[in-house]
């Protein structure tokens, strides 16, 4: 489900390789520079490797950073926000990061370990993106960030705690939030009460796309969005990942007009040939493009959620 | 890509005989697994027949032209009656199934030789005798010719097969000590009397061993006596010596549940003698009348249990001492009791009749903290640190060292007859000690003592130099420096450390200071070389190589990086002026800041370095370091100077520096080492994906490459294909048709623009490549398939399709079979086209639609973007 990061801020990813080697490296503006080692005998040291990331390139022109492993895991070297916010006076004109571009052969997802990311944020006042995988440990205090566009947290069970210090910052330019929920069981306590303030639309005046994925109870968001406010000002819905079924497809179709979005992404799901037909028929000819990609199959044999599971938990 | 710098190509090392490179037919012909890359036939040598005639048979031809094909390549071949005088079915004969077609046979087949005979003489009915004569006569190795028997029976293949299944695997015939084991093995499983099988195999033609007093039935534990692991499988125990006692410890240890009770442990051993014995294993008489006392005797704690003493390694004389000590034993009875249970090194020389504690003690070295801790070691019989050890017993007893020293000689030791103070204190072990603290590791009185060490113990001790010198003289040290009498500095402590580093240092100098430690003085110091060499002749070195040309008038820090060998800074070595400088750290270094190697070297000329490796490309290339790792990273184990790598890691190199093959074969040719193959400039358009020496993604590309290297070169799919095989690319079948030309080539290319990638080797195109590349050729969807399916791919029309349908294919993207309501809604919101529309074509072309009540409706163009 969870693959490596390809994309960031427009640019591709390119991990910085290892020691010197013979390939030619672009410019450092022209990439999405993944910070990453193996798992190998004879790696490099993590700090000279860091600290020759920072020489060998124009630190002032790297515009994308991606910290994968061992950042981030269990056994590795846990997280990197110390290091990345004293290398703010070098990197210069950052605009996007990913903390935490770990897969599941490098750890679980609900193995890795994060941090405070708000001292990342307070350092890189230009910063356009944030991306955060995994949430333990992961703490997000409420902060005032003028330049913030996009805000992601990918993980198997976002505290309560993250969501409320989101949707208490001021973040007046933010555009793209992705909240994905997951699964009580690692870590998710938060509820549609949370959401409250961000559906209400009360929040963040430049919001155009709002992704609410990844949930054990999407059906109940689905239900609340189908009259939220807030949806009446995006320009695209992302209720994927989840465990939506026909009865949240049931309340979108109930509810308020979805026609005037551009898109409205419910890949990962648990719906009926009927009802994905019902809800094609009802926007696409309106020019909303749907994604019903990726329907999946309710488990018999598991008994939660009537068997019923999110895209990614452990 | 990165292409690396020109070079010229070398032949210096020995290469494979072709006549030409692009001669597939020789390629073929010559290659001794007939698959057109090495190893090769030695042109020099004769063509052995077998190989004639696969190669024959190979190539479609008959024998007599093959021979002639070679002797046209210049190899020594049988003549027209040697050929003539084959044997009948000899096509037969060289292939492994009788059939006449590979797989075929091959020298290393060996050691299944006897057993493939007596197999194949069953099968055709013939003679063994007989087929063994004509197998040697076509060249092919037959253990003892003479040793086949006239007839098989079907029966006696389940003796030969290694598995007593009478088929393939054959038995092996390696070390004929062991076929003892196999014969009961092979008995406990046919149920029948061993020496009836050993009978049938030496019917056969195997050596097979006298069996002595064996059972008439073998036993589950008689297989497990015989072999090597006690699990009653093969390997087997040798025959040709006496079973060790390590051997029947290991049976009592893996047969009895107790082995902790020593008697029953003894009595379990003298029984597994006994057993093997009359399975026909010798056993040292020593062995076969084991008692208790031997348990203990050879048990490392004298506790009867494991660990045992090694056979193989000596036996240290402490422990002769110590057991004898323990069990009021005379010591020289043990040594000759050790000798009988099969202990060849033992203590030699007469030691003494009966040892005490008191005695004993004299042998055990303590460490200068722990005195009364007798347990950290012992002097071994031939110690070279005997004088430390004296010089600590004498100080711990209070017994002058003459003293020890005879009554270390009486109870075995051999102490040299050295004379030594009548008194001796702490001082004078910490004196001889090298860390100077009056432990281990020690100054070997035979060696010269170094001017590190005498200035570090004057400045330790706060005695003069010649205080010191004069005492280690009277300790026994006879090689001492001329060090002049003076007041140790600290400067002088920093010449004479490793590192440079005085007070931290735990690495001094020894009799012979490196050039590089004078230049790397004079760097740190910001002295003349001259200045610093002189300095340490100062300090009584005399064994310091300066080069005969001038001497640098200095050494900065930057040079420093040039000549610090080791692999961490902070614990460097220095090389000597003549010492040879290891390529992988010139590699590195010229990586590191981006000049040539031979830019390196130049730099390392100029400061006076003369072992410099050759040669040294004149060109750049960071990559180096990677080329020569057998990790392919920039690290160890590095390739041996001068060897001819493989061609796998030529390509292993290829593909962890993201260059060409080519490019990669050539820099190693630049830096010294061979290649399997003669590397020749055209091969950098050909071992590449787009014939113009970029880096393929892989050694198993399809026939794209081929025939565009084929086009830009002017030669045929064929030469090219052979060419591409020895350069170790996977070999590619051509097409029996005429052509190529440029369709060809572009139809096979996955983006329709003659260049990689290309369509995998025999693989199925999508409907969606063969529909694009009728559009690209003006072809129809049929002929573009047969084009493709002549070209050796797999491709089947569903019916009537056109390019019509190539938008739809692309919105499908990898859907293949079974397509379900959420494909077909997908694929209409990608096409603009109603589900119903989209179910039915798809339904046309082939795909599985589920059935479903499609809406008719279009979707609607999508929006843009709000600014």
């Amino acid at each position: 489900m969870i693959d490596h990061v390809q994309h960031l801020n427009g640019l591709p990813a390119l991990t910085f390789p290892q020691f010197t080697h013979s390939a030619r490296l672009p410019a450092a503006g022209a990439a999405a520079w993944r910070i990453e080692l193996e798992d190998r005998d004879g790696d490099e040291a993590s700090d000279v490797y860091w600290e020759r990331f920072l020489t060998a390139m124009p630190a002032e022109d790297v515009r994308a950073l991606i910290i994968g492993y061992p950042w981030y895991t269990e056994h590795g070297l846990g997280s990197m926000t110390e290091e990345i916010t004293e290398a703010s006076s070098r990197l210069v004109n950052l605009e996007a990061l990913f903390l935490g571009d770990i897969v599941s052969e490098q750890s679980e997802l609900s193995w890795m370990e994060q941090s405070d990311v708000a001292p990342v944020l307070e350092a890189y006042p230009r910063l356009r993106e944030l991306a955060v995988r995994g949430s333990s440990g992961l703490a997000f205090p409420a902060v005032r960030h003028e330049a913030l566009r996009t805000l992601r947290f990918e993980c198997g069970g976002l505290p309560a705690e993250v969501v409320r210090g989101v949707l208490d910052s001021d973040l007046p330019a933010l555009e793209h939030l992705e909240l994905w929920l997951g699964d009580e069981y690692y870590g998710c306590d938060t509820t549609l009460e949370d959401l409250a303030p961000l559906l209400d639309g009360t929040r963040f005046p430049a919001l155009r796309h709002l992704g609410l994925q990844n949930s054990t109870f999407q059906d109940d968001i689905a239900a609340a969005v189908a009259h939220a406010p807030v949806v009446a000002r995006l320009e695209s819905l992302s209720l994927s990942l989840g465990t939506l079924g026909d009865t949240g497809a049931e309340a979108l179709l109930n509810g308020q007009p979805l026609t005037h979005l551009r898109s409205l992404d419910l890949h990962h799901h648990f719906l009926s040939d009927a009802m994905m037909l019902r809800i094609w028929e009802a926007l696409e000819p309106a020019g909303v493009r749907v994604d019903l990609s990726g329907r999946e199959d309710a488990d018999e044999d598991e008994d939660d959620d009537g068997g019923r599971y999110v895209a990614a938990a452990e | 890509m990165t292409s690396l710098p020109g070079h010229r190509t070398r032949e210096r090392l020995p290469v494979p005989h072709t006549s030409d490179a692009y001669d597939p037919d020789a390629k073929l012909l010559t290659s001794a697994h007939l698959d057109r890359r090495a190893p090769w036939l030695a042109p020099g040598e004769p063509v052995p027949p077998y190989h004639l005639l696969q190669a024959a048979v190979t190539t479609g031809r008959t024998a007599a032209e093959v021979r002639d094909r070679f002797a046209e390549l210049g190899h020594q071949v049988p003549s027209a009656e040697e050929l003539a005088a084959l044997p009948a079915d000899a096509m037969k004969l060289v292939s492994c199934n009788l059939d006449g077609v590979s797989p075929w046979m091959r020298p290393h087949f060996a050691p299944r030789m006897r057993a493939h005979i007596l197999w194949a003489a069953a099968q055709l009915k013939r003679s063994p005798a007989e087929l063994a004569s004509e197998y040697a006569a076509l060249g092919l190795p037959v253990r003892d010719p003479g040793r086949f028997p006239a007839s098989v029976d079907e029966d006696d293949l389940i003796l030969v097969s290694d598995r007593l299944s009478g088929e393939w695997p054959w038995y092996e015939e390696t070390d004929p000590a062991t076929m003892r084991g196999r014969i009961l093995r092979t008995a406990e499983r046919l149920e029948v009397p061993p020496a009836e099988v050993a009978a049938r195999y030496a019917g056969l033609g195997y050596r097979t061993p006298a069996l002595g007093s064996a059972p008439e039935r073998v036993r589950r534990r008689e297989l497990r006596l015989a072999s090597d692991r006690v699990d009653g499988s093969a390997p087997w125990l040798a025959d040709d010596a006496p079973v060790p006692l390590r051997q029947i410890l290991l049976i009592v240890d893996r047969t009895e549940d107790d082995t902790k009770d020593l008697e029953r442990t003894t009595a379990a051993a003298v029984l597994a003698c006994r057993d093997l014995t009359a399975l026909g294993y010798r056993i040292e008489p020593g062995v076969a009348g084991l008692i208790t006392e031997d348990l203990l005797l050879v048990s490392q704690e004298m506790n009867g249990v494991p660990p045992w003493l090694d056979e193989a390694a000596p036996v240290p004389v402490d422990h002769v001492l110590r057991f004898a000590e323990k069990h009021g034993r005379n010591p020289n009875a043990l040594v000759i009791r050790l000798t009988r249970l099969g202990y060849r090194e033992v203590p030699t020389g007469s030691l003494a009749d009966r040892v005490d504690a008191a005695e004993l003690s004299l042998a055990a070295t303590t460490r200068m903290d722990r005195p009364d801790d007798l347990t950290q070691r012992w002097l071994r019989q031939d110690d070279p640190h005997w004088l430390s050890h004296v010089l600590k017993v004498a100080v711990r007893t209070g017994r002058p060292p003459a003293e020890v020293m005879a009554r270390l000689r009486a109870l075995g030791f051999r102490i040299p007859g050295a004379a030594l103070p009548a008194t001796v204190s702490a001082e004078d072990v910490r004196l001889v000690s090298r860390s100077l603290d009056g432990d281990a590791p020690w100054l070997d009185p035979t060696a010269p003592v170094s001017v590190a060490h005498v200035l570090r113990a004057a400045h330790t001790t706060g005695a003069s130099v010649r205080e010191v010198l004069a005492r280690l003289e009277e300790l026994g040290l006879t090689r001492l420096p001329a060090v002049p009498d003076r007041a140790v500095t600290e400067e002088d402590l920093q010449l004479v450390s490793v590192d440079g580093r005085a007070r931290t240092s735990g690495r001094w100098l020894g009799s012979t200071v490196p050039y590089g430690r004078v230049l790397y003085a004079a760097a740190t110091t910001g002295r003349g070389v001259q200045e610093i060499a002189d300095r340490y002749r100062e300090l009584g070195h005399t064994d310091l190589a300066l080069p005969e040309t001038p001497l640098p008038e200095s050494v900065s820090e930057d040079d420093l990086s040039l000549f610090r060998l080791g692999s961490h800074t902070w614990a460097p070595d220095w090389p000597g002026l003549d010492e040879e400088i290891p390529l992988p750290h010139i590699l590195l270094r010229a990586s590191a800041e981006g000049v040539a190697p031979a830019e390196i070297g130049r730099r390392l000329r100029t400061l006076g370095f003369r072992g410099l490796p050759a040669p040294l490309p004149d060109t750049p290339f960071p990559g180096d370091p990677v080329l020569i790792s057998g990790a392919q990273r920039p690290t160890a184990p590095w390739l041996a100077p001068h060897t001819t790598v493989s061609t796998d890691h030529v390509w292993a190199a290829a593909r962890a520096s993201g260059v060409s093959p080519y490019d990669v074969a050539n820099r190693l040719l630049a830096l010294g080492f061979g290649l399997p193959f003669t590397l020749r400039p055209e091969d950098r358009l050909i071992v590449g994906p787009d014939a113009d020496g970029g880096a393929p993604r892989s050694r198993y590309a399809g026939l794209g490459p081929v025939l565009l290297a084929a086009k830009t070169l002017g030669r045929t799919p064929t030469e090219i294909a052979t060419r591409r095989a020895e350069l170790g690319c996977a070999w590619q079948d051509l097409p029996e048709t005429a052509g190529p030309d440029d369709e060809d080539i572009l139809v096979l290319s996955e983006n329709l623009d003659s260049r990689a990638p290309w369509l995998e080797r025999n693989s199925t195109p999508s409907l969606l490549h063969v529909l694009r590349a009728a559009r690209a050729t003006g072809r129809t969807p049929q002929e573009t398939a047969g084009r493709l399916t002549r070209l050796g791919h797999d491709v089947t029309l569903p019916g009537p399709v056109g390019p019509e349908d190539i938008p739809l294919l692309e919105a499908v993207g990898r859907i293949r079979q079974v397509t379900e309501v959420e494909h077909v809604l997908t694929v209409a919101s990608r096409t603009g086209r109603s589900p119903a529309e989209v179910a039915a074509s798809l339904s046309a072309l082939g795909f599985d639609v589920r059935a479903a009540a499609y809406p008719a409706r279009r979707p609607a163009p999508g929006r843009p973007r709000r600014p």
